[in-house]
């Protein structure tokens, strides 16, 4: 059963009064993957940022039917984490944000699987961009919420690296989860969850 | 459903990592107490050794280059969380943006003021302040940097965006000091002259607990306003 998580009504991001791109309408439901698309500029990171409240410049109606800080991750173009600080420590930090308590455990168990355990101790800013890339997966991974909020999540993945991620995000939406992505690839297998908007320039 | 943390949890998780980054940026963090040390080491040399005279200016002189050196780092306070997006993510915590203002400003006040409340004996030391007025140098010294860091750390908020942020920090910080100086030295001065401290230590702890409570409220508005600006 799908639960509508998010109304969106007209809704188009503003630069000085001016519309970006041609207002939008979609309802976001559980168990949907919603590939917003469109080029370089036309404001799908806005976009992002208007849907989730950390930009007021937008017309229209956003209307989320669940708490956003109960349901929410954002994963945005800023790191999210302390350069100076190791992946463990980020990752804790990250998780209380989020009001979730890791045990050293659980911190082993997420960094394993992004591969990243060997660098756990190591600061986050020697890590390479695609490794760092990873770590922000992992901390959104770690927060157990229901909608992904993710501008560009593919950006400097390897090959191998950018099909894991879509099974992962694939296996979220199967299991009731929802999505909104920013991203200029297309998307290996579209299945049922699928659905891409496109921004047109207004 | 998840299960929030307690709030005790909370804080010294968040009190945890401040105290990492200073210890990462030890050189750095060092810096406002290496400030002050030196500053102290000048006087004798540049007023004069005899400890008549410093004995008078000591705790004048010990109390400004406190508020001095708590600019040093002040517009970075903010800084790092906001441009590598840890502010953004205090938005989707379930616990408000006042607390994770408060929690930040208070890891900073523990690990500075504390510190420079420590100092203050071998401040005193340097400039032959008489011992029996250490302690009440001390629990100034320890409630005002309290209300210095509150209200530095609303500058480096409002400040944020701005180019030169050093100077507007001065700027919008100081006035809301001089109260600080003026009533901390009143307390010195009067147990000097072996009189009642109350009404300016009541003043100070006045000053001190309204900020603990308000500041917060303010700053995190004045983060929430640069975020969707």
């Amino acid at each position: 059963m799908s639960i509508p998580l998010l109304t969106v009504n007209q809704v188009s991001c503003l630069i000085e009064e001016t519309p970006l791109f041609k207002p939008i309408d979609f309802v976001l439901q559980s168990g949907v993957l919603l590939h917003l698309q469109g080029a370089n500029g036309i404001g799908k990171t806005s976009l992002l940022r208007v849907l989730i409240g950390l930009s007021s410049h937008y017309q229209g109606a956003i209307k989320w039917h669940t708490p956003l800080y109960l349901s929410t991750v954002y994963l945005g173009h800023l790191a999210g984490f302390h350069a100076l600080l190791s992946a463990q420590e980020n990752l804790r930090y990250f998780a209380a944000i989020h009001g979730r308590a890791l045990t050293v455990g659980d911190i082993e168990h997420i960094l394993r699987h992004v591969q990243l355990w060997q660098y756990a101790e190591d600061p986050l800013g020697q890590l390479s961009a695609g490794q760092k890339q990873r770590f922000k997966i992992a901390q959104l991974l770690s927060m157990q919420r229901t909608v992904w909020m993710m501008d560009e999540p593919f950006t400097s993945l390897d090959q191998t690296t950018c099909l894991w991620l879509e099974q992962q995000m694939k296996e979220h939406v199967q299991q009731g989860g929802a999505i909104v992505f920013t991203s200029h690839q297309a998307f290996a297998e579209a299945d049922t969850h699928y659905q891409a908007l496109t921004l047109v320039a207004a | 459903m998840t299960i929030l943390m307690t709030l005790r949890h909370l804080f010294w998780l968040a009190l945890r990592r401040e105290g990492l980054l200073v210890v990462q940026k030890s050189s750095q963090a060092l810096q406002p107490l290496l400030f002050l040390t030196l500053i102290m080491a000048l006087f004798p040399l540049a007023i004069s050794p005899d400890q008549k005279i410093l004995a008078t200016i000591a705790a004048g002189v010990i109390w400004i280059a406190v508020l001095l050196a708590s600019y040093l780092a002040s517009d970075a306070f903010f800084a790092e969380d906001w441009q590598s997006g840890v502010i953004e993510q205090w938005r989707y915590s379930p616990y408000p943006l006042a607390w994770w203002v408060q929690i930040k400003i208070v890891a900073h006040w523990m690990l500075y003021g504390v510190s420079i409340t420590l100092m203050a004996p071998l401040l005193a030391l340097l400039l032959a302040l008489p011992w029996s007025q250490v302690p009440i140098l001390m629990l100034t010294l320890f409630i005002g940097s309290g209300i210095i860091a509150y209200s530095n750390a609303l500058a480096a908020a409002l400040t944020l965006r701005a180019r030169s942020a050093a100077v507007l920090v001065l700027l919008i910080a100081l006035p809301m000091q001089i109260p600080v100086v003026i009533f901390a030295m009143a307390a010195i001065n009067l147990q000097a002259s072996g009189e009642s401290i109350l009404a300016p230590l009541a003043f100070l702890g006045g000053l001190w607990l309204f900020s603990a409570a308000l500041l917060p409220l303010a700053i995190a508005m004045a983060l929430q306003i640069m975020m969707t600006a």
